[in-house]
């Protein structure tokens, strides 16, 4: 059973550890790959008032679970601290939250509010972007797969304003629809 | 079957001199195994709170009876050793399952009385079969995934 929720409701998620169920960090930030449309990792800080604004990364292969409540790792060398290289840990990911999108024909829709991922177990895809428009209004675009981009913008097809959901119960919908098994209707 | 609600604060009495040696504070449960492996009394004179769940001769409704009083001892193996400082406390801790959903606080723990095996756990508004867990830690019990 798959989840589709917003990367930015992940932020604050307790990471714990399955060995020693203690809760070692929370997630800071998630991190993307927009041209493989996965989440490669997430950044970590520490739980607390007091606590450290960055404690490490941890990259995507090294995640369990992505649950509700938690996300499971086997144990604390499963982060990588900050000094052991944090850039190396993760490979390809760029920033992709207040990018500009072009479409390829050339306009732009505005600023990525937001990535929507879907979740199954230990992987974690995107399936949309939230876009900001200059006016202020929300476009939800679903997103198939791989996103051209820069470190200038991203670039989706020239009809995603046509393809866009209708916000995130929608693409929720419209993802539900296109996994459900085709039946027959009627005889 | 029996459950820790039912033995915390329960006493514990010898049967060779029916004196009262102390009351049930914890129980010890081994993660892997899935068995509660010791008891940590309080209220016991001298220097020993720990009974092996072996020892445990008899549980009735008003008493739990040991032999004698010579079965309360020290912390043992590791696993005592760490409960004895305050780890693998169970009273209340987050139950988790390993894909990392939350269940609630843990109300309660179902186990055989004569071997000390996990039969099930109670968390709000569910008892769930269990046999045994994946970690106990600080921060959480987590439990396997059910199903």
């Amino acid at each position: 059973m798959s989840r589709v929720l917003r990367a930015t409701d992940m932020i604050g998620q307790p990471v714990m550890t399955l060995d020693a169920a203690t809760a070692v960090g929370e997630v800071r930030d998630v991190l993307f790959d927009p041209e493989r449309a996965r989440v490669v990792g997430f950044t970590l800080r520490g739980r607390g008032l007091l606590s450290s604004p960055l404690i490490g990364i941890l990259p995507g292969d090294w995640v369990r679970s992505v649950g509700r409540d938690a996300v499971m790792i086997d144990s604390e060398t499963s982060i990588v601290r900050e000094r052991d290289g944090l850039q190396a840990a993760v490979g390809q990911q760029r920033e992709v939250i207040g990018k500009e999108v072009v479409t390829d024909g050339g306009a732009s829709l505005g600023r990525v509010s937001d990535v929507v991922i879907e979740v199954a177990g230990p992987a974690a895809n995107v399936v949309g972007y939230e876009i900001e428009r200059p006016d202020g209004n929300q476009l939800m675009v679903p997103i198939s797969g791989a996103v051209p981009v820069s470190g200038d913008a991203l670039v989706l097809p020239a009809d995603a304003e046509q393809r866009a959901a209708n916000g995130l119960s929608g693409l929720r919908e419209q993802i539900e629809r296109s996994e459900r098994p085709a039946t027959e209707v009627g005889a | 079957m029996i459950r820790l609600s039912q033995l915390r604060g329960q006493r514990v009495m010898t049967r060779d001199s029916a004196q009262q040696i102390g009351s049930v504070r914890r129980l010890l449960v081994d993660p892997a195994a899935g068995t509660v492996v010791s008891a940590e009394l309080e209220g016991v004179v001298g220097d020993g709170k720990i009974l092996s769940w072996s020892d445990v001769a008899s549980i009735g409704p008003d008493a739990v009876m040991v032999d004698s009083a010579d079965h309360v001892r020290g912390p043992q193996s590791d696993l005592e050793q760490r409960f004895t400082a305050g780890e693998l406390d169970l009273d209340g801790k987050l139950v988790l399952d390993e894909a990392g959903d939350a269940l609630g606080p843990l109300e309660d723990l179902e186990f055989d009385e004569k071997s000390g095996r996990l039969a099930g756990i109670q968390v709000p508004g569910h008892a769930l079969a269990l046999e045994r867990l994946v970690a106990v830690g600080p921060d959480a019990v987590i439990i396997p995934r059910p199903g």
